[in-house]
């Protein structure tokens, strides 16, 4: 067992992080869907995979913008609430109702996330594409074992969400016990 | 009620059984994957891995450069099996409704460990790569170094630190049922 007093700071550090992750990657997100053509510019980037944006109508880049903002929003939910267990487990109190509904939500979160990326990630390639004068419109849908790996990462959360349910759950007993 | 009775619903022994096999699984294609590079890498053969597609490239390495690629990838590989294998316990001790058994909590801790060493180990691995490549590729003439900066992929360490997490967790839980049956 890790020590008490490192595992309150490694738990605040991941609260820390997480929570400046969530801001950053927010902030890149709103960004970047508003203000793709000129972002998109911005890479220094030569070649064939340099990313021409020009031919962005307002209506893709709307599509663009739901498609980049929501799905990040809600994975920055699931990661606010991974936050709270975090910030529960630092306090001692790794088995509170803040911290396990917290962890449910992130391992909720991180599966639905896994599976929805499996069409949000080719639409967000094939509006890039069409918007690209240089590029035909093209669409590209990837299953590898990188897919896989995330999918059965997102099951072992869901996995460890659950022992910190059965965990509460008997704690709860000893309480009422004691 | 214990918490083995808790643990009774359909889906978690079933996911966990399930899981144990996926695992096992992997803990097999992992030694044979690492392996596979050194042992297939030729002008004609294409290694795809993580993504990256390695090209022969005309930089075939001799017999002494594959030994040395084929040792380092596979302690590293074989160290990750065997964090899996822990794991694997995890999951057959949940699958049986011994969720906070000692087995399955120090099976959890050491796969968490073992995933934490593994990430900066496949750093020195993929540096070690580049090296035997640009050694291969100018046939041994000169001695060539990659210089990269070393460091991990943040989120691989952030998932390694929340495994950790979950570990120490999976810690606590064991001494909460210990009380649990102490009243039972």
């Amino acid at each position: 067992m890790i020590p008490d007093a490192l595992a309150t700071k490694i738990a605040r550090v991941m609260a820390v992080l997480i929570l400046i992750f969530v801001v950053i990657v927010m902030l890149t997100m709103v960004s970047f869907g508003l203000f793709a053509k000129s972002m998109a510019a911005l890479i220094p980037v030569d070649g064939p995979d340099k990313i021409d944006l020009s031919g962005l109508t307002l209506g893709l880049q709307m599509m663009l913008f739901v498609l980049l903002v929501i799905p990040t929003a809600f994975s920055c939910w699931g990661l606010l609430g991974l936050r709270k267990t975090f910030l529960e487990a630092a306090d001692g109190r790794t088995f509170s109702t803040p911290a396990v509904s917290g962890f449910r939500r992130f391992a909720l979160v991180s599966l639905i996330v896994v599976y929805a990326n499996v069409i949000i990630e080719p639409a967000i390639f094939a509006i890039l594409t069409y918007a690209d004068p240089n590029q035909p419109g093209s669409l590209s849908i990837e299953f590898g074992s990188e897919e896989i790996e995330a999918i059965f990462n997102a099951i072992m959360i869901f996995f460890a969400a659950h022992v910190f349910v059965l965990a509460k759950q008997a704690k709860d007993e000893n309480d009422a016990f004691i | 009620m214990t918490i083995n009775h808790l643990s009774g619903d359909v889906w978690f022994p079933r996911i966990s059984s399930l899981l144990a096999q996926i695992v096992l699984l992997a803990a097999i294609i992992l030694p044979i994957q690492a392996a596979a590079i050194w042992l297939f890498w030729s002008e004609n053969v294409n290694v795809t891995i993580d993504g990256q597609t390695f090209y022969g490239d005309g930089a075939t390495p001799g017999v002494a450069l594959r030994l040395i690629g084929l040792a380092a990838f596979l302690i590293v590989a074989l160290i990750q099996s065997w964090g899996l294998l822990g794991l694997r316990r995890t999951f057959q001790e949940a699958s049986i409704g011994q969720v906070f058994s000692q087995r399955s909590v120090q099976g959890f801790r050491f796969f968490a460990i073992t995933s934490l060493i593994v990430i900066f180990a496949n750093e020195a691995n993929w540096l070690l790569f580049e090296t035997i490549k640009e050694w291969a590729a100018l046939e041994g003439q000169f001695g060539s170094f990659t210089v990269t900066n070393g460091l991990p992929n943040w989120s691989e360490v952030s998932a390694a630190l929340l495994l950790l997490f979950v570990a120490q967790a999976f810690a606590i839980g064991r001494g909460v049922q210990e009380e649990n049956d102490g009243f039972v």
